[in-house]
């Protein structure tokens, strides 16, 4: 009897974010997966939907400007997931370390991925201008004149990537946390053994932590192919679409031309590419990510 | 086991899901009647909006209170959208059915949203209201609002493009204001004298801003007899890749390239930040743009001037003009009263509150006078709209393709990627292929 009472009341506790689930995200997901097969130009009301079968799917693939994006995207991800996953875990080992002032260092790193996409990606505006931007003048000082990094071209993507290093606050915490739960018998034991620093690192920390790594590596996928916000608010996908992020072209798609069925069809093919490469890294991983206390198992 | 409990839950979701739908949609249809039926005895509400205008003592926010009062059977809200928003907003509202009933429209959306058949047309409100009278208004921004001989908004106000120039840097290079006999040479003639260099070679001070934005550039073309696309918006082959039309973009390309240029490119501009800041810090000479400058330009102690722009080699003059206008909600439960209120926002009383601001030029002929009469600088400006044409996006609905063909081509050639007539042509062709589907 309590036990299902109890049961009952657990339910209960779930049922606002299930409906929210369900309304906010696995409705709409629905509804878009039928739009993905229809033609609306939603000004006209959900009346005018047209169902056109599989022509939005046919239109895409000999759509220049998809190819485009795809491109942009999976450089941004193969140049950035790796780049930040780097830079974040550098940053972590820097942060472990016990001296004085730690926690101010903590902060400082930490606070930009406060701010919010929109604020940074004005200051970073600023920073880029090649005239008065903070960067070029700094690169003058050495005698190079820097490029007009956010209307270039050849620039443009790389400003981006750049930039995005500022940001990874949140993957550096998950890190250094990850850090500290690496027990220090470990490094003992080995410094015993006679291992240097590097070696130290790349067979203690790197396997201690690997299950860390694998969360912020399928979290830096997820993210780096639905990179948006910024490439929205400082280029728009210019200079001559080589900003064009995947995200930013079906929003253009759905909110600009409000062509919402090809929007959807591009939304689901997005899907599918993000769950292919997060099925990579999951199957990957009984190869590379350590558990601790896995052992009897296997 | 579990893969059944799965899809069990699944299922239910999806049920649940469906059937939220459906008794979502049966709450408002009944909500809706209610509004009908209460419609007869009771207060009518009615919501309009328009972009910006956010300030609580706004004008629009003050003709909504005394449509009020001067309505008792009728209580109107003002919700107006902020910034870039609008366009997305209204469509969204628009396709949920939550739209106002009266909404701003600008020129360059117009089309659209009457290709759409959500604009309702006014003619038969128009006719069956004697007290009302559209010849108060300019007859050029009544013609604005006809597609095929209907018309479809009441004018709000209007801004013809015109020539700005910054009177200081005219006076230190000692060379006269521009007047009405310029031609569009004579201007570029005088922008080579305004545009000043530092030791370096590098442009410091630019005599005219050939901008990418289509409006000035429509104007150019048609000086040139020329246009990016056919009369009815169905053909680019010809006209955006004609030897007139390459001939002349060639020009105006060549005005923001190599050592004797007198423009700054779309990119100086941008990190210059932007053309009306550099013309108020005198690094900007003119330019060719609408009247809400003006507001900005009041802001700073820049002193300028307007003039017509120049004529073409022909002596054959344009202009464009931006103008709002008010449409009602072509599924709006009450019509006749959102027409009480259109009336109203664009009637006399509303004309002239507007315009005693200074924002706006009045579209009412009455109180347009009124300004003429008091108005210098804005002379040339009113002027101008007498020689005003219809851009593409106010004669077809394919208007937006024609747009992002052009624009991509044009930058390209701003970056050095192709040459004009390769752009054009490309352009021209991709343009047409998109229409046929």
């Amino acid at each position: 009897m309590r036990n299902s009472r109890s049961e009952r009341a657990g339910y209960l506790f779930i049922l606002p974010w299930f409906l929210g689930l369900l309304i906010f995200t696995l409705g709409p997901m629905l509804f878009s997966f039928v739009l993905s097969f229809s033609k609306w130009d939603i000004i006209t009301g959900i009346g005018s939907i047209e169902f056109v079968g599989l022509d939005n799917f046919k239109a895409i693939f000999h759509d220049e400007l998809f190819y485009q994006s795809l491109k942009v995207t999976f450089i941004f991800a193969l140049v950035s997931v790796p780049l930040y996953q780097i830079v974040s875990i550098l940053i972590a080992l820097l942060l472990n370390m016990r001296t004085r002032g730690m926690k101010l260092f903590r902060l400082i790193y930490f606070m930009p991925s406060v701010i919010p996409a929109v604020a940074v990606s004005m200051m970073w505006i600023m920073i880029f201008n090649p005239e008065y931007g903070i960067l070029n003048r700094a690169l003058a000082w050495f005698g190079i004149e820097g490029p007009a990094w956010l209307q270039d071209p050849s620039y443009a993507l790389g400003a981006l990537i750049v930039m995005g290093m500022w940001g990874v606050g949140n993957t550096i915490i998950i890190y250094l946390s990850g850090l500290q739960g690496v027990p220090e018998e470990l490094y003992e034991a080995a410094q015993l053994d006679g291992a240097g620093s590097f070696r130290r690192f790349m067979s203690v920390t790197v396997p201690m932590i690997s299950p860390t790594i694998f969360f912020n590596l399928i979290m830096g996928i997820i993210g780096g192919f639905q990179y948006f916000t910024q490439a929205f608010v400082m280029t728009n996908g210019g200079p001559l679409n080589s900003t064009l992020f995947y995200n930013l072209y079906l929003y253009n798609k759905a909110f600009v031309s409000f062509e919402m069925g090809y929007a959807s069809a591009l939304s689901w093919i997005l899907f599918a590419i993000i769950l292919i490469f997060t099925l990579i890294v999951i199957r990957s991983s009984s190869m590379w990510v350590y558990y601790n206390g896995d052992d009897e198992r296997d | 086991m579990k893969k059944w409990s799965a899809g069990l839950a699944l299922m239910l979701m999806f049920s649940m899901v469906l059937s939220a739908c459906s008794s979502g949609s049966k709450d408002a249809g009944s909500s809706k009647e209610d509004n009908g039926a209460a419609a007869s005895d009771k207060v009518v509400e009615l919501k309009f909006t328009t972009w910006g205008e956010l300030s609580a003592d706004s004008v629009e926010k003050k003709l909504a209170d005394q449509f009020n009062e001067s309505h008792p059977n009728i209580k109107v809200t003002f919700e107006p959208v902020p910034g870039d928003g609008y366009a997305t907003k209204l469509t969204t509202s628009l396709a949920a059915g939550q739209a106002p009933d009266v909404f701003l429209i600008g020129e360059g959306d117009y089309f659209k949203y009457v290709d759409k058949g959500v604009v309702e047309p006014l003619d038969d409100y128009i006719k069956s209201d004697s007290s009302f009278k559209t010849d108060i208004f300019q007859p050029d921004l009544l013609n604005m609002g006809k597609i095929n001989d209907k018309l479809y908004y009441l004018p709000k106000d209007f801004n013809p493009l015109a020539l700005w120039y910054n009177k200081r840097m005219f006076d230190e290079a000692k060379i006269p204001y521009p007047d009405e006999k310029w031609t569009w040479d004579d201007m570029i003639s005088a922008a080579k004298k305004l545009t000043k260099k530092d030791d370096k070679g590098k442009v410091t001070e630019f005599g005219f801003n050939a901008t990418k934005w289509e409006y000035p550039i429509y104007i150019y073309l048609w000086l040139n007899g020329t246009d990016i696309g056919n009369e009815d918006g169905t053909k680019a082959e010809g006209y955006m890749n004609s030897d007139k039309t390459v001939a002349a973009m060639e020009k105006y390309v060549a005005l923001t390239k190599g050592d004797d240029r007198v423009s700054p490119t779309p990119q100086d501009t941008e990190t210059l930040g932007g053309d009306s800041s550099m013309f108020m810090t005198d690094k900007l000479a003119m330019m060719i743009t609408g009247r809400w400058v003006k507001s900005d330009l009041d802001k700073s102690d820049v002193q300028y001037g307007s003039a017509l722009i120049p004529t073409g080699e022909g002596g054959d003059r344009a202009s464009i003009i931006a103008a709002a206008g008010w449409a009602m909600n072509a599924n709006s439960q009450h019509k006749k009263e959102a027409f009480e209120l259109m009336k109203w926002l664009s009637g006399t009383e509303a004309q002239k509150a507007r315009s005693e601001k200074g924002q706006v030029l009045p579209a009412t002929v009455a109180e347009l006078d009124q300004v003429k009469s008091t108005e210098v600088v804005d002379k040339p400006v009113i002027e101008m709209m007498d020689y005003a044409k219809k851009p593409i996006s106010m004669r077809s609905a394919n208007a937006p393709i024609f747009t992002e063909e052009f624009n991509k081509a044009i930058e390209k050639v701003l970056l050095d990627k192709s040459t004009v007539k390769e752009a054009l042509d490309e352009a021209a062709k991709t343009v047409d292929s998109k229409i046929q589907k």
